[in-house]
């Protein structure tokens, strides 16, 4: 696939071990993928460049999941978000389907097999 | 009598408007009259005025041509140049034939300095006349007339000169009729008019030269100008006469100014402005001379007055033989009243019997046969209210007899309670004590009546509310504390408490009276007499802020532990799944076997960490239960197929039983999968290859009810009572099976049971287990919270 049509994706994720699993399997499956370690970091990235997808978790350092769609909302910024979280509030949930979000998935309760299908369906890969 | 006073008032009210109305009639009569005759007389003013002033100058209009005429003649011109006798002699018996009517009083001819050489009239010959306007005029070539007194003759004439022409155009002598006025008088006399009117000719100037009133003649109509008095001196047009003006200033004013032309109409008034004459001034065509005819206003008005006084007298006649016959009338018609009013007194002085004896067929005969019968229902109702007055004092006396039996009665009650007495003092003994006994509860107590209106309450209230007794006795239960909770809260609380008659248990927040607002657990029961009715309630709250608080810490500890717990547990798991998909290169199959038993206990402490959140969940009560309608045959079908794959590994017969029209009830799907999910993988698990597991849904008249069975290894008796509790694992399956976190049945019985639903078993060991759950047809009971189950 030539690289200027690869769909690229922005992971929002403070933990390392599970944003390597990702980036490496979605790069596998042709996406190209780019790592903000914070809410904060994915800000700024959003702002610099055009992302396909954001892979958004909760529960980060500085700027939370939560603040980061807030300002994409302030900021009319309208790429599609699909939350991956540990939280399994109902609370939670619904607060990030106000943001209009894709899904809500919760990463232990699913396969990565799982999120990489959802994520192929959605960018129509 | 009253009846000839509204008679009178009628016909006086009647003679006002008729006489007002007469009036106004009068007036306007009047007035009409007066326009249309004064200016019918107008009319008549102006075209006499102008029809005398055309005749006469057509009149003057012939001798004026004849004037032309005669000079205009060559043997005039030769006449004048030579006037030798014997051309005297020719020229007056020329001119003799041009005066067979006699009009002129003399035909003659002057010479250029103005003497008379030849003239009919001999008085005239050798005179000069040159001071004369008309001389003056013709010698200069313009041919004229003039009025004026004749110097030789002294009487009035109408002059009319005309230049005499030599061959050459030049001037040599002037021609000269004179013409007695007479023929103008003909033309001005015998004039039919009104008697008032007069008639008037003027000269140029406004002097007066014809008049039917005689004295009025060589007047002038208003105050001449001082130069034109010079004037006429010097012209001696009407020798030493002394004009004087007479009473017609406006009409003089405007004789003299040119153009004036037509009739003009001048009105006079009298020192009260009224109108009392009015002349009309017409222009005699070019000629010097006006024609004014005037009349009398005042004349005028009169008669229209006169016609208006006979049609005032008229109306006046007619307007007093309306009244009359109205007044008439009246009395006629208003007969029937006085009878009225007869009939009224009499009923009024306490007769009742009376009759009508108005005949007259109208609403007045209605009215009196309405009294008559006004009249006999006063007097039926009178004699029922007598009737009543004496059945009433009747059953007066006898109720005072039975009251004095009473009386009597109580007494001897009284007496009874006096040896109450000391029973009441050993009653109120006990009641101390057990008012000492609640003051010792650490729960704050109120007692209320049947209206929820306070009538006790325990020492504690005052300690947490903040609100002294005193303050809270005798007002409605908890309205001194209350905090705003949702509108329906205590709507629902009453129904429970006085409808349903049972106890309500709740959680509300309440607000002391220093502001401080905090949590309360309440429980109200309603105290029921012998006829069922609720006739007190017992209210006792515990402030629970504190317990609140920990489970508040506690929510966010398992939110916070369950997060970090699953974040390694999703890297171990997506590691794992990479490995098996050979992202890390190929397996040895030795390898994919490990790494699967990783995968496979990774996957045990997902679950187990899920549970552990659903039961802390349901520890704390904050779970939601939310219905809507569900099909449960399909969440069974769907947890079924889901087993599939570990039915097929163990050969497991399935049977399922699903009773006809199984209705969708209300339920949470969530909650009921996780039911489902855990009684069938239960059975699944625990029963042995080969053996079968069955699944029954069918109703009765309350519940759905759902059977699961299976030919598994049982729960030992001695394990049976604890089967559901927290943890616990049966003696024989954990020496089987590693598999199982002792929390699903846990979490079953919670659901259920916070559904409103029940759930038991029947065991054997080594032979099976069946599970009988039931939830109410009509849906799971609701329950807000803030949290759902994994």
């Amino acid at each position: 696939m030539d690289k200027t049509l690869k769909k690229r994706i922005l992971l929002a994720e403070d933990e390392r071990s599970i944003s390597r699993a990702l980036k490496l399997k979605l790069e596998l499956s042709g996406f190209e993928v780019e790592i903000a370690v914070n809410g904060e970091e994915a800000l700024n990235m959003l702002k610099a460049k055009k992302f396909d997808l954001l892979l958004l978790d909760i529960m980060m350092p500085k700027v939370d999941g939560f603040s980061v769609m807030e300002e994409m909302k302030k900021r009319k910024d309208k790429t599609p978000i699909l939350v991956l979280s540990n939280l399994s509030q109902e609370d939670d949930a619904k607060r990030a389907k106000s943001f209009g979000t894709i899904d809500f998935c919760i990463k232990s309760n699913s396969p990565l097999a799982e999120i990489i299908d959802k994520i192929k369906r959605f960018l129509k890969v | 009598m009253s009846a000839s006073s509204i008679k009178y008032k009628i016909t006086k009210s009647t003679a006002w408007i008729l006489f007002s109305s007469g009036l106004i009639t009068i007036v306007v009569v009047m007035a009409v009259t007066y326009q249309q005759t004064n200016s019918q007389k107008i009319n008549d003013l102006k075209s006499l005025s102008f029809e005398k002033s055309d005749k006469i100058s057509i009149l003057l209009q012939e001798s004026s041509n004849l004037a032309s005429y005669l000079a205009a003649f060559p043997q005039v011109t030769k006449w004048t140049k030579d006037p030798n006798p014997k051309n005297i002699e020719a020229a007056l018996s020329f001119f003799k034939d041009f005066n067979i009517k006699k009009n002129y009083a003399a035909i003659y001819i002057m010479d250029k300095d103005g003497s008379v050489p030849i003239s009919t009239d001999a008085t005239f010959v050798g005179n000069n006349y040159s001071f004369r306007p008309y001389f003056k005029k013709a010698i200069s070539g313009k041919a004229n007339m003039d009025v004026s007194i004749g110097s030789t003759s002294l009487t009035q004439g109408y002059y009319f000169a005309e230049p005499i022409k030599d061959i050459d155009e030049t001037v040599i002598g002037v021609l000269v009729l004179k013409l007695s006025p007479e023929s103008v008088y003909t033309v001005l006399e015998n004039t039919p008019r009104s008697p008032d009117s007069h008639i008037m000719l003027t000269d140029q100037y406004g002097i007066i030269i014809y008049s039917d009133l005689k004295g009025r003649i060589f007047h002038s109509l208003g105050a001449l100008s001082t130069t034109t008095i010079n004037q006429i001196k010097a012209d001696r047009k009407y020798l030493n006469l002394e004009i004087k003006p007479i009473q017609y200033q406006k009409a003089q004013d405007i004789i003299g100014t040119t153009g004036e032309t037509g009739t003009n109409i001048y009105n006079y008034l009298d020192i009260n402005d009224r109108a009392i004459e009015t002349i009309a001034l017409t222009p005699v065509n070019r000629y010097p001379l006006y024609l004014a005819s005037e009349d009398s206003t005042w004349e005028l008005s009169l008669g229209a007055l006169k016609l208006a006084a006979i049609s005032g007298l008229l109306i006046l006649l007619s307007i007093l033989i309306a009244l009359l016959s109205i007044f008439k009338l009246l009395s006629r018609r208003l007969e029937p009243l006085i009878e009225i009013n007869d009939m009224v007194k009499e009923v009024g002085s306490g007769n009742l019997n009376i009759e009508n004896n108005i005949k007259s067929g109208d609403e007045l005969e209605k009215l009196g046969n309405f009294i008559v019968q006004m009249a006999r229902e006063v007097k039926e109702y009178y004699n029922e209210l007598e009737e009543k007055i004496k059945m009433r004092t009747k059953e007066l006396a006898s109720k005072n007899e039975y009251l004095n039996k009473n009386q009597s009665a109580i007494i001897n009650i009284l007496e009874d309670v006096e040896s109450e007495k000391d029973k009441n003092a050993k009653l109120a003994d006990d009641l101390k004590k057990f008012k000492l006994a609640l003051d010792s509860s650490s729960d704050h107590i109120v007692i209320t009546d049947s209206e929820g209106i306070t009538i006790y309450g325990n020492s504690m209230v005052e300690k947490l509310t903040g609100y002294s007794l005193e303050e809270a006795l005798g007002k409605k239960a908890g309205t001194l504390w209350s905090y705003p909770m949702p509108t329906d809260y205590y709507e629902k609380l009453w129904k429970i408490i006085k409808t349903d008659r049972l106890p309500f248990y709740g959680e509300l927040k309440n607000k002391k009276k220093n502001g401080e607002v905090y949590e309360a657990r309440l429980d109200i029961s309603p105290v029921l007499n012998e006829k069922g009715e609720a006739e007190f309630f017992i209210g006792v709250e515990r402030d629970i802020t504190h317990e609140k608080m920990v489970d508040q810490a506690k929510t966010e500890f398992v939110s916070l532990a369950s997060h970090q717990l699953r974040t390694p547990l999703s890297s171990v798991n997506w590691y794992a799944e990479m490995l098996l998909a050979g992202d890390g290169g190929a397996l040895k199959p030795e390898q994919k076997t490990f790494v699967e038993e990783i995968y496979a206990g990774n996957q045990r402490m997902v679950e187990l960490v899920n549970a552990l959140l659903n039961v802390s969940r349901l520890e704390l009560g904050t779970f939601a239960v939310e219905p809507e309608p569900t099909n449960v045959i399909e969440t069974a079908n769907s947890v079924i197929k889901e087993l599939q794959p570990t039915i097929l590994k163990k050969k497991l017969n399935v049977n399922f039983n699903y009773l006809k029209n199984i209705p969708i009830i209300q339920a949470d799907p969530k909650l009921l999968r996780i039911v489902l999910q855990n009684l069938m993988s239960n059975a699944v698990k625990y029963t042995p290859d080969d053996g079968s597991v069955s699944l029954e849904i069918s109703k009765n008249r309350k519940d759905l009810l759902i059977t699961v069975a299976d030919t598994g290894y049982g729960i030992p008796k001695k394990d049976q009572p604890q089967i559901f509790e927290k943890l616990f694992r049966a003696q024989n399956v954990r020496e089987k099976d590693t598999e199982g976190t002792g929390l699903g049945l846990y979490i079953i019985k919670s659901i259920i049971e916070q559904a409103g639903g029940i759930i038991s078993f029947k065991s054997k060991e080594n032979k099976g287990t069946t599970f009988y759950l039931s939830i109410p047809l009509t849906g799971m009971r609701k329950k807000t919270g803030t949290k759902k189950l994994e």
